[in-house]
């Protein structure tokens, strides 16, 4: 198991943005049924979600939170040493997303930046990273965005799927700073189940492949560009590698459930969260569930996990276990404090980035 | 209502089917209702009808009619 261990560096700003349309599970009904829609409501524990209109990008949404955290935490744009942008919808495919992201917070040329291409464990990593070079570098401040409209790769006909995802975008500060707290992170892949959860064709592997829909072994119709998600194998995936990571990391921080003041977790579905708690003996009011009011948001999950339950919140010293699990597969494990004074409350936002399509054709780019 | 009833009974409440499709042949997959969603309901309303909890082991080799008996064996639920 790769074991990381920091010390003197801080979570110091979380801002989560959240498109303003709201969808109740209800409106689904027309589409699917009555029926399935409640089973898939009690079972998931989706109760309403929050979408992007068509012009807003996942890189919108992580640019608002950004942007949203800049202003309310009176940050100047030239602190800001590395940024990364953990997203599965870019805007482009090319350049990265995070470059776009990069003009419009108006960063410094002397700030690097790049995209990871991850979902659900996309802020783990994303959060690893950016210790790891705070740690080994001269950079003491890196912002770390997060944004996906996962919608944007399912099919209307996946009833196991089109009422699972919500959009949202999140920013993180983290930086340098003298501080007792430490933080410990564990990351574990398994390429060999990477047909799990994959969108087959629209990049360079399945050039020309057909647009048509087909039905599919659980009864939903699916082009080769949707979302494919092996439920079950996804399922499997979460009740059982993820549990025994989190124990094995415990063990050797020497940590156990009552360590800490609350687990945020990746929002997959209610029940698995519910098999979660109960295999690794979570007290219920340690673990807060957050996918009834937004669904699941891929990479921003867990940010928004901590910004509905904390932001406003009297706590202030808090010690966090963060846990996301996904796509690759991949998953890891964070123990981490932070102080609840730095988490803002959400935001709600349809800005998007209004670039038009002449404008790549005919003007230079700007210098 | 026996257990046999009550477990035939799951099955057909959840996975939308007659009491008559709930027989030795049912396995995962092989009725459409029977995916993950209805995957995950099943253990649930199992775990309700008969207040247990599944162990993720159990959960793991959960896959057909027959199978789903042997599990409940080991919490005690004779079919």
């Amino acid at each position: 198991m790769i074991l990381s261990e920091f010390d003197n560096i801080s979570i110091t700003g979380i801002s989560v943005a959240l498109p303003t349309k709201q969808y109740k599970i209800e409106d689904f009904i027309g589409k699917f049924g009555e029926e399935t829609v409640r089973k898939f409501s009690d079972i998931t524990g989706v109760k309403s979600l929050y979408r992007s209109q068509l012009t807003q990008t996942a890189s919108d949404l992580g640019f608002e939170a950004a942007n949203n955290l800049f202003q309310k935490k009176q940050i100047n744009h030239d602190e800001i040493d590395l940024l990364i942008f953990v997203t599965c919808k870019p805007d482009y495919r090319l350049p990265s997303s995070v470059s776009v992201i990069h003009k419009r917070l108006k960063l410094k040329k002397e700030c690097a930046c790049f995209d990871i291409n991850l979902g659900c464990s996309g802020y783990i990593n994303g959060l690893l990273t950016a210790y790891s070079l705070l740690n080994n570098s001269d950079c003491t401040k890196i912002l770390l965005v997060t944004g996906d409209t996962s919608i944007r790769t399912i099919s209307e006909r996946d009833k196991s799927s089109y009422m699972l995802f919500g959009d949202c975008g999140s920013a993180t500060l983290i930086e340098k700073q003298d501080t007792s707290n430490k933080a410990y992170f564990s990351v574990r892949s398994d390429g060999k189940r990477f047909k799990s959860i994959i969108v087959p064709a629209g990049a360079f592997r399945n050039i020309g492949a057909s647009e048509e829909e087909v039905l599919c072994a659980d009864d939903n119709y699916r082009s080769l560009y949707n979302t494919y998600m092996q439920g079950l194998n996804v399922f499997n995936f979460t009740i059982s590698d993820v549990p025994k990571m989190i124990k094995e990391f415990m063990d050797l921080i020497k940590t156990d459930v009552n360590t800490y003041d609350c687990f945020a977790f990746h929002q997959a579905n209610l029940f698995i969260l519910k098999k979660l708690l109960k295999k690794l003996k979570i007290p219920s009011e340690r673990f807060h569930v957050s996918i009834d009011k937004y669904g699941n948001t891929s990479s921003n999950t867990i940010p928004l996990v901590i910004a509905d339950r904390y932001a406003n919140s009297e706590k202030k010293d808090l010690r966090l276990f963060l846990s996301g699990f996904g796509i690759g597969l991949s998953w890891g494990c964070v123990d981490v404090s932070i102080d609840s004074d730095v988490i803002l409350p959400l935001y709600f936002t349809d800005r998007f980035y209004n670039i038009k399509i002449s404008d790549y054709y005919y003007k230079e780019i700007e210098l | 209502m026996t257990n046999k009833e009550k477990y035939i009974k799951v099955f057909a409440e959840v996975l939308n089917i007659s009491n008559e499709q709930v027989n030795e042949e049912l396995k995962l997959h092989s009725v459409s209702s029977w995916d993950s969603i209805g995957h995950m309901s099943l253990i649930s309303a199992f775990e309700d009808t008969f207040d247990i909890f599944i162990d993720t082991e159990d959960i793991l080799v959960f896959n057909s009619f027959c199978s789903g008996i042997e599990i409940l064996k080991k919490y005690d639920i004779e079919i």
